[in-house]
């Protein structure tokens, strides 16, 4: 039991406590680059392959964390295997979504505003349905109390921000040996190049495709399960997700992946450090203006994936 | 264009079906069901249906006995309007318990009262809702008194002279900031730093980063107690504990839930009344309610549950008219209900004294520090 | 009745809108996600003015749409270039930031506090302080709306909207300003919603930045997919029955946590079915 602290009198000069927000606003950052990088690389590599703006990606990010919750909190497993159920239960989820909603456009090779305007439909009924269940209540992931994190250089970063970054990083080298070195992954990116001759040559590019959102999604699943550690899990929770996940990817380039890591470090840096003056109201203005500006001026400044 | 037709009549015969219904005693209820304000809506649902069982199980109102008409209203003015429309004219209840939210509550409240209906707020503090000309009628308390409350009592009770703020974007907040601040310089203390975060956000940390450089001794915040336990469990991650004063908002026990231990010397504003028979009741209602729905009531069913018993009274003592509610419900004085002794003024505002709770061991705690606003 | 007179003038407001997406959207082919913060700005300007300046309606009606007229300006200038999608998520953007402005330019809009006490309308003497003289007051704006985007559409300038549409390479061959009409295009279908905000402003007596919400510009969107892009009589249907359904429903007795997220749910699946079996909508032309 923590007994009531009276407030740290510690008597830092103001310089100190300077540098001591600025550290911790450098930290905030990288730990929103962080989860940023694993929304946006699942969403870019889900535009790079199947060439649509996936609206709902941020439920997936929402089902991770809810499916967390169930495994966690109502059934008692432990964390990792939780965590594990959650991202393939996503994924399955996802998967299923892109045979109902998605695989129909697809074989007809309707425009991607038709896939877009179907994951919105797919997004409002997942986020209702959430609710149904769940109800709107927001739920907790967390079991016992608060404690202080650790200090660094004078800023805070707490065990499970520790574990973000630790995850986030592992996934982010697992992708990309994924992506260069496996047969899969090159079949990928050979499908994302261009679909016409990955056909042609042999690839079954309808499990490709599967296969890509079933990654995307795990990846949003498992930024969603993170998050949830921290914060709660309530059914709109995905709303920002979504908007991060796309300025990222914009930012970015969208479809490029390094880019998306650029982009989500990028955004989070500007996140914080823009409300640092500001009003923290405008933290989502931020990343808005963001994707206002880069895909206005995208062309111009990144060249690589443009127009096609 | 046949389509259309088609539909219109459609709509008009489901409308005559549900307005002719059996003769109970109805009354309207709104409240946010789907969206951001959800779980508020869904506990005051609980409280209005305490409140009818109860008055059904002693057999009614002179033999008749009560329903109630739940409609959703979002939490927003398109959706609020709809709602308060059925209930006045297709299902033509005479006394309407609402305003959970100022964007509903607004806009319903001259509806009503151009029907002749009685419009009985909760928890909006929105200054505008009441107006001289009758119908309606308020029970929460107003902002103004609230911030003021607080501000003196952090300076003149708490003795802390270095405040700061962390506010939710909305309407109550904005003024709640204002006037906090004010009252809070003019007694002499100095504010140092104000925050806010968007409804419904999960991470603070920045904003607690920025206000721990300024290093203030208390800080006055709006947020629900979900919110509000999302930040105190950041504050013990980032080593940075000033005494939180909240508002009635963080009345509800899952802020000890989700915050644990962090809870711990949290202040928040409540109603008060020392009226014999406050205590049991509360804790009358409390039993009832947990043996009823397995929770414990907060605030919204706190305060739905007291509307609907006010309705209850009118209905008893006037009549089942508008008109008639109306008039009982201007004479309404030191009604006791579980969120305090009740009376309204001359336009429909409740006349409100307050006091402070702290959070100690886990549980709500009396302070005893009561103030009647000046 | 006045619940019918409700659905009516709710109904109308949207027909406006859908119709004035339409013109950017099913004739123009521009993939334009964020028209509700036209109908935000309209219904802004109009309450600002009537509530501070005191403004006469028909010069708000005038205002709404010349404010809203020039946003769509600002927003089909700079994004000539883009291509579909990408236009989609830039006025996806355009329409949060309107969203954010709203909610924190405190002094213009009092933010969150949102506008309250908007007149009852008054026009040239004739109250139309009634519910059933309002529902006539909509309707004669629908039918305006109606008419010029029909004029608009049958006219050469609707030709080559519908041109750009299918294809702007062969458009810009045959010596069209493409960026003209485009442009053109955004301003006239953002006038309309301008005014149809004024209207819904003048209705509600209270605006608030909620109601303004990304999720409008979905519902304007879908009413536009859902009755067929290209066809006024579709964007009529779509808005009309888009309007009148989670109404409906309300009146089915379910409880009600259940039936509003069920409204939800069914206007979600709606989406997917109808995109994905009949994009052409219920009267639409644009096959997939």
């Amino acid at each position: 039991m923590i007994p009531f602290l009276p407030s740290p009198r510690i008597d830092l000069t103001d310089f100190d406590r300077g540098v001591f927000l600025f550290t911790q606003l450098i930290i905030n950052s990288i730990i929103a680059g962080a989860i940023y990088t694993l929304l946006a690389l699942g969403f870019t590599i889900i535009y790079g392959t199947l060439n649509f703006f996936n609206m709902a990606h941020g439920i997936a990010y929402t089902l991770g964390a809810y499916f967390s919750y169930l495994f966690r909190i109502k059934f008692g497993f432990d964390l990792p295997l939780a965590f594990s159920l959650s991202t393939l239960l996503t994924a399955l989820a996802m998967i299923g979504v892109d045979r109902i909603a998605y695989f129909n456009l697809r074989i007809r090779k309707a425009p991607s505003w038709a896939l877009v305007v179907s994951s919105i439909g797919v997004a409002i009924f997942l986020e209702s349905f959430i609710s149904l269940i769940f109800g709107s209540d927001t739920r907790s992931l967390r079991t016992g109390q608060a404690a202080p994190g650790y200090t660094v250089f004078g800023a805070i970063i707490t065990p499970v921000q520790i574990w973000m970054l630790i995850i986030s990083a592992l996934l982010m080298i697992v992708l990309t040996i994924y992506l260069k070195m496996t047969i899969m992954g090159k079949a990928l990116r050979a499908t994302s190049n261009d679909p016409e001759m990955s056909s042609i040559v042999g690839i079954n590019t309808e499990s490709i495709y599967k296969s890509t959102f079933a990654l995307g999604s795990a990846l949003a699943a498992i930024a969603g399960s993170l998050v949830a550690l921290e914060t709660d899990v309530f059914p709109t929770m995905g709303h920002s997700a979504l908007l991060k996940s796309i300025v990222a990817s914009i930012i970015g380039g969208i479809g490029n992946i390094p880019g998306a890591v650029l982009g989500s470090f990028f955004l989070g840096f500007a996140e914080n450090f823009g409300i640092w003056k500001l009003s923290a109201s405008w933290k989502d203005g931020i990343a808005l203006i963001l994707l206002i500006f880069f895909i206005l001026l995208r062309p111009a400044l990144f060249g690589k994936e443009s127009q096609k | 264009m046949k389509r259309y037709l088609l539909s219109l009549v459609v709509l008009s015969l489901v409308c005559l079906v549900a307005a002719t219904t059996f003769a109970q005693i109805k009354i309207g209820i709104t409240m946010p069901l789907t969206g951001y304000a959800a779980s508020y809506g869904e506990d005051a649902k609980r409280g209005v249906e305490l409140a009818i069982d109860q008055v059904n199980q002693a057999g009614g109102i002179r033999g008749k006995k009560m329903e109630a008409i739940f409609e959703d209203d979002g939490g927003a003015g398109k959706t609020g309007i709809a709602a308060i429309q059925k209930l006045v004219t297709v299902d033509k209840v005479q006394v309407i318990v609402n305003g959970m939210m100022s964007a509903t509550a607004l806009p319903a409240a001259p509806i009503c009262r151009d029907n002749k209906v009685v419009f009985i707020g909760t928890l909006t503090s929105h200054p505008e809702v009441t107006s001289p000309g009758g119908y309606i009628y308020r029970i929460a308390a107003s902002d103004v008194i609230n911030a003021n409350v607080e501000a003196k009592f952090a300076y003149n009770v708490l003795k802390k002279r270095k405040a700061g703020g962390l506010f939710a974007t909305t309407d109550y907040a904005v003024r709640f900031k204002k006037i906090s601040q004010e009252r809070f310089e003019k007694l002499g203390g100095s504010w140092l730093i104000s925050d806010d975060f968007p409804q419904g956000a999960t991470d603070y940390r920045t904003q607690l980063a920025k206000i721990k450089e300024k290093n203030p001794e208390v800080l006055f915040v709006v947020a629900t107690h979900k919110e509000a336990a999302q930040m105190l469990r950041q504050m013990v991650e980032l080593k940075f504990r000033p005494i939180m004063i909240g508002t009635s908002m963080f009345n509800d026990p899952t802020l000890v839930e989700l915050a644990g231990d962090a809870a711990e010397g949290v202040y928040f504003t409540t109603g008060a009344g020392t009226a014999p028979g406050l205590k049991k009741k509360q804790d009358d209602f409390k039993a009832a309610f947990k043996t009823k729905f397995g929770k414990e009531p907060a605030i919204s069913a706190d305060h739905f549950y007291d509307a609907t018993n006010l309705a209850i009274e009118a209905i008893k003592a006037g009549g089942e008219t508008g008109p008639e509610i109306d008039k009982a419900m201007s004479k309404i004085k030191d009604y006791v209900g579980v969120t305090g002794t009740i009376t309204f003024d001359a336009i429909g505002d409740r006349i409100y004294s307050t006091t402070l709770k702290k959070v100690e061991k886990g549980k709500f705690v009396e302070t005893g520090y009561i103030d009647t606003g000046d | 009745m006045n619940v019918v007179f409700h659905l009516l003038i709710m109904a109308g407001i949207y027909i406006i809108l859908a119709v004035s997406l339409n013109l950017i959207l099913g004739y123009a082919g521009l993939f334009s996600v964020g028209h509700g913060a036209f109908y935000g700005i309209g219904a802004y300007t109009g309450a600002i003015l009537a509530t501070k300046l005191l403004f006469p309606f028909w010069g708000e009606i005038l205002a709404g749409a010349c404010v809203a007229g020039l946003f769509g300006f600002l927003i089909g200038f700079p994004t000539l270039r883009l291509r579909g999608d990408y236009l989609a998520l830039a006025t996806f953007g355009f329409a949060v930031i309107i969203y954010s402005i709203f909610n924190n330019w405190y002094d213009l809009t009092r933010g969150p506090l949102g506008i309250r006490g908007i007149p009852k309308v008054v026009l040239f003497s004739i109250p139309f302080t009634s519910l059933w003289s309002y529902t006539i007051l909509v309707g004669f704006f629908v039918l305006i709306t109606i008419f010029c985007i029909r004029r608009l559409t049958r006219s050469a300038f609707g030709k080559v909207l519908e041109a750009i549409r299918e294809d702007d390479m062969a458009a810009l061959a045959i010596g069209k300003n493409i960026a003209k009409f485009k442009v053109l295009a955004f301003v006239i279908g953002a006038l309309f919603a301008g005014i149809a905000g004024v209207l819904y402003a003048h209705y509600v007596t209270f605006i608030d930045p909620s109601t303004f919400l990304i999720q409008e510009s979905f519902l304007i969107f879908s009413m536009v997919i859902f009755g067929g892009m290209g066809s006024i009589g579709g964007s009529i249907l779509g808005a009309a029955i888009l309007v009148m359904l989670p109404e409906a429903l309300r009146y089915l007795g379910l409880p009600s946590a259940i039936a509003a997220n069920m409204r939800q749910m069914i206007y979600g699946a709606l989406i997917v079915f109808i995109i994905n079996w009949r994009p052409e909508g219920l009267i639409g032309k644009t096959k997939l």
